[in-house]
């Protein structure tokens, strides 16, 4: 009898070091996996984040949109800017927010022949990948997001990284072009709800804006710019904005940390003497002035345009759109086309900040097109530095990227600089990898430093040297 | 365990197999019982733990699992070292361990997180006496911990603040040259001001290093010496009971945490920020231990 017993025992025991464990870590009251239509939304309310959340916030400090006054804004101010600083913006923000989220859905668009569906994660994909390469140049790309079968990715270098966003939004564009099918997205999209005209707009406005990144690099980007600009977006009704809610849940990440972290950050002196100095009439629209300092914030403030919860962000507005266009007139010597476009960008800017040409008309006077400009640099400054003022409160990342490549607006650096992350005590080039890498990744991240010459703040990184 | 994994693969942790970790030390305890007389007595229980520990084998492409981290401050496992050592900022120095200062005289700040601190205690121990004379009877416990560094970071917050004890003492310091060498190697010799607001925020010997301050800076020894607890207690003779309803009463009057010894600037070394976990050594703004005083009125029937 004894045998009868033993013998499946024996044979279970035998059986354990072979098994897997089969269905036993699959939780059966959680979903398993997820529809396009559940991942979407996700990935474009993320990537909007992206825009003005920490690595906004540290951009927009960078160059001077804020000043930090306390705490861990006042370290931003100070340069104090070290491995830790962006680690969660690298991992959650980026990489495992966004980008996982994009490479799951072009993977399942890809399987299921969904082409917006694919289209849509693809120019997501290009730009977060856009805002990564242009704080820390080579990132990984290529070899990433293949989760367990590669923990270590390999950096990519910073040229290949932008060539990447090129193809994938020449893909997303080509994606766009296919023959709707039953099961694409529609409400789902927060952005566009599932027209596949708007995103293929969206692609090109995208193709110029990474085109006109790497003027210091490729002495064509200017035309092609020009050329992608043709089939982007023509007015600002058609650019890609992303609403947000009016409660904490659902807001606008400056205005939520305004809220949270109140007198820590203020709207930076540089970007406000120039505003002041011009009798600049966005001036209420961007700050008010309590007690000395000037709040981009307030729950009561309806003026505020970019300080509300409900502030929606853009991945590229038709202002920043056009301001491209001139500069990319500019450099192809079509000088008065580019004066033109330049004002039409100003006005655009006025505009979407609300302000009527009755207010706007005495600025303009003294401030649109070329006059009493002779050189080109002096051109270039007058739309670089307008540009920077209407990137405010939506998109310091590329007010920072228009620095590194053309030195305008001229910034200088703060008094209360330190110098341990930035030897040189220039104004930033770069931030620091995330500590993260150095201790989960090391061997591409010594790789890719040491391929960069350093990954301090004032080495330069490809794009913008 | 989860161990943090790099963040481009699509994910942040994955589950792993822990290493192995090999604990030395030696437990003692001792029981004695010097004086013994009809009426009195003294007894001395003692114990004492003396303990290295040292992490030995992490799974295979895993260099760290981290037990907490905020910015300036992480509890890690990591080979070679002991169990939850503590990794965060510090300065910078050469190969002889001296300060690298910068141009402005202020230390620089080393580019990586290294190791600050290890929690983990060189030995503790326990000594009892008690003390029986009839129906009396007083026992005290004294608990002693040598070594065992704490990250104060309450003390690193007030001091950015400008509320802290250091932050107040030694705020009228002015040219004060820190011990080191320049970044080309040569003798600092450039003074500071420890708090001129000419300076700006930066020119704050407290507040330049971030809102944390450095965490090597309020890295401190968590020795202590305490009392944790003294008891006396009294129970009436047998004779007084003979023709009441009672059989027996004792009284006791009891205190727990009545003294401390220790050089620790906060309130209190034996605290741990999230409690009874294997991350130690934090202190951030924790609730101290409590001293109490407890009466008791033991009545046998």
């Amino acid at each position: 009898m004894k045998k009868i017993y033993l013998l499946p025992i024996i044979m279970l025991l035998a059986a354990l070091p072979a098994c897997d464990f089969g269905s036993i870590n699959v939780d059966p009251t959680r979903q398993s996996d997820a529809n396009p239509n559940e991942i979407l939304p996700s990935a474009i309310a993320q990537s909007a984040r992206n825009i003005l959340s920490i690595g906004g916030r540290v951009a927009g400090t960078v160059v001077q949109h804020f000043t930090g006054i306390e705490a861990q804004p006042l370290s931003y101010t100070t340069y104090l800017i070290d491995e830790q600083t962006l680690s969660v913006f690298w991992e959650t923000g980026l990489y495992v927010g966004a980008m996982k989220d994009c490479a799951l859905l072009i993977e399942k668009a890809e399987a299921e022949n969904q082409p917006y569906y694919e289209g849509i994660a693809k120019v997501l994909m290009a730009f977060n990948l856009g805002i990564a390469t242009s704080y820390w140049g080579d990132v990984p790309y290529s070899q990433a997001l293949q989760g367990t079968a590669s923990l270590k990715s390999p950096y990519d270098t910073q040229e290949s990284v932008y060539q990447s966003i090129q193809g994938l939004l020449d893909e997303a564009i080509a994606a766009f072009g296919a023959e709707p099918v039953i099961g694409g997205p529609a409400g789902d999209d927060l952005i566009f709800g599932g027209d596949p005209g708007r995103w293929q707009a969206t692609a090109y406005a995208l193709k110029a804006r990474y085109l006109m990144h790497l003027t210091r690099r490729n002495p064509g980007a200017a035309a092609e710019a020009l050329m992608m600009m043709e089939n982007a977006f023509q007015t600002a009704a058609e650019q890609p904005t992303f609403f947000f809610g009016n409660i904490d849940n659902e807001s606008n990440p400056l205005a939520l940390f305004g809220k949270e972290r109140p007198q820590q950050m203020v709207v930076g002196d540089f970007l406000a003497n120039l505003m002041i100095s011009r009798n600049d009439p966005r001036r209420s629209k961007y700050w008010f002035v309590e007690s000395g300092r000037r709040e981009f914030f307030s729950l009561t403030n309806t003026e505020l345009v970019w300080g509300q919860r409900s502030s929606p962000l853009a991945l590229i507005t038709f202002t920043e759109l056009q301001f491209l266009k001139a500069e990319a007139l500019l450099r192809t010597g079509e000088e008065g086309k580019a004066s033109q476009t330049y004002t039409m960008a100003l006005i655009h800017s006025m505009e979407e900040n609300g302000i009527p040409s009755s207010q706007y008309n005495a600025y303009l006077a003294f401030n649109a097109g070329f006059s009493g400009l002779s050189t080109f640099e002096e051109k270039l400054e007058r739309i670089i530095t307008q540009k920077y003022v209407a990137l405010y409160g939506q998109n310091p990342t590329e007010a920072w990227a228009d620095y590194r490549r053309t030195g305008f607006p001229k910034l200088e650096v703060p008094p209360n600089a330190t110098s341990s992350f930035n030897p040189s005590l220039v104004i930033p080039e770069r931030f620091l990898y995330p500590i993260s890498e150095r201790t989960t990744n090391k061997e591409n991240y010594e790789a890719a430093i040491q391929r960069q010459g350093g990954h301090l703040m004032d080495v330069k990184l490809w794009a913008f040297e | 365990m989860e161990a943090e994994v790099s963040a481009p693969s699509g994910f942040i942790v994955a589950p792993v197999n822990a290493g192995e970790i090999v604990n030395e030390g030696i437990e003692l305890m001792v029981g004695i019982n010097p004086v013994r007389t009809t009426n009195f007595r003294w007894d001395i229980d003692a114990n004492f733990t003396q303990f290295e520990n040292t992490v030995t084998e992490l799974p295979e492409g895993i260099e760290q699992l981290s037990l907490a981290t905020f910015s300036a401050l992480s509890s890690l496992i990591v080979e070679g070292e002991p169990y939850g050592v503590l990794v965060g900022t510090a300065y910078q120095r050469n190969e002889q361990g001296q300060l690298i200062i910068g141009a402005d005289g202020w230390p620089l700040i080393n580019t990586e997180q290294i190791k600050v601190g290890d929690p983990n205690p060189d030995w503790i121990a326990g000594i009892r006496n008690s003390f029986t004379f009839k129906g009396l009877r007083l026992s005290g416990l004294i608990d002693i911990r040598q070594g065992g560094d704490i990250w104060n970071g309450t003390k690193g917050v007030m001091d950015g603040l400008g509320v802290g004890e250091e932050s107040g003492r030694d705020r009228e310091v002015t040219g004060f040259v820190y011990e080191g060498v320049t970044e080309s190697g040569e003798v600092n010799t450039t003074p500071v001001d420890f708090a001129n607001p000419a300076n700006g925020a930066s020119g704050i010997k407290w507040k330049r290093n971030g809102f944390l301050g450095l965490a090597e800076d309020n890295i401190e020894d968590g020795s202590w010496v305490r009392l944790r607890e003294l008891t006396l207690s009294w129970t009436m003779p047998k004779l007084w009971f003979n023709n009441v309803f009672l059989q027996g009463a004792t009284v006791t009057f009891s205190g727990r945490n009545l003294w401390l010894d220790t050089d620790y600037s906060g309130v209190d070394p034996e605290t741990n920020l999230r409690g009874d976990t294997n991350d130690t050594g934090w202190d951030y703004f924790n609730l101290p231990n409590t001293r109490s005083y407890t009466f008791s009125l033991n009545l046998n029937f």
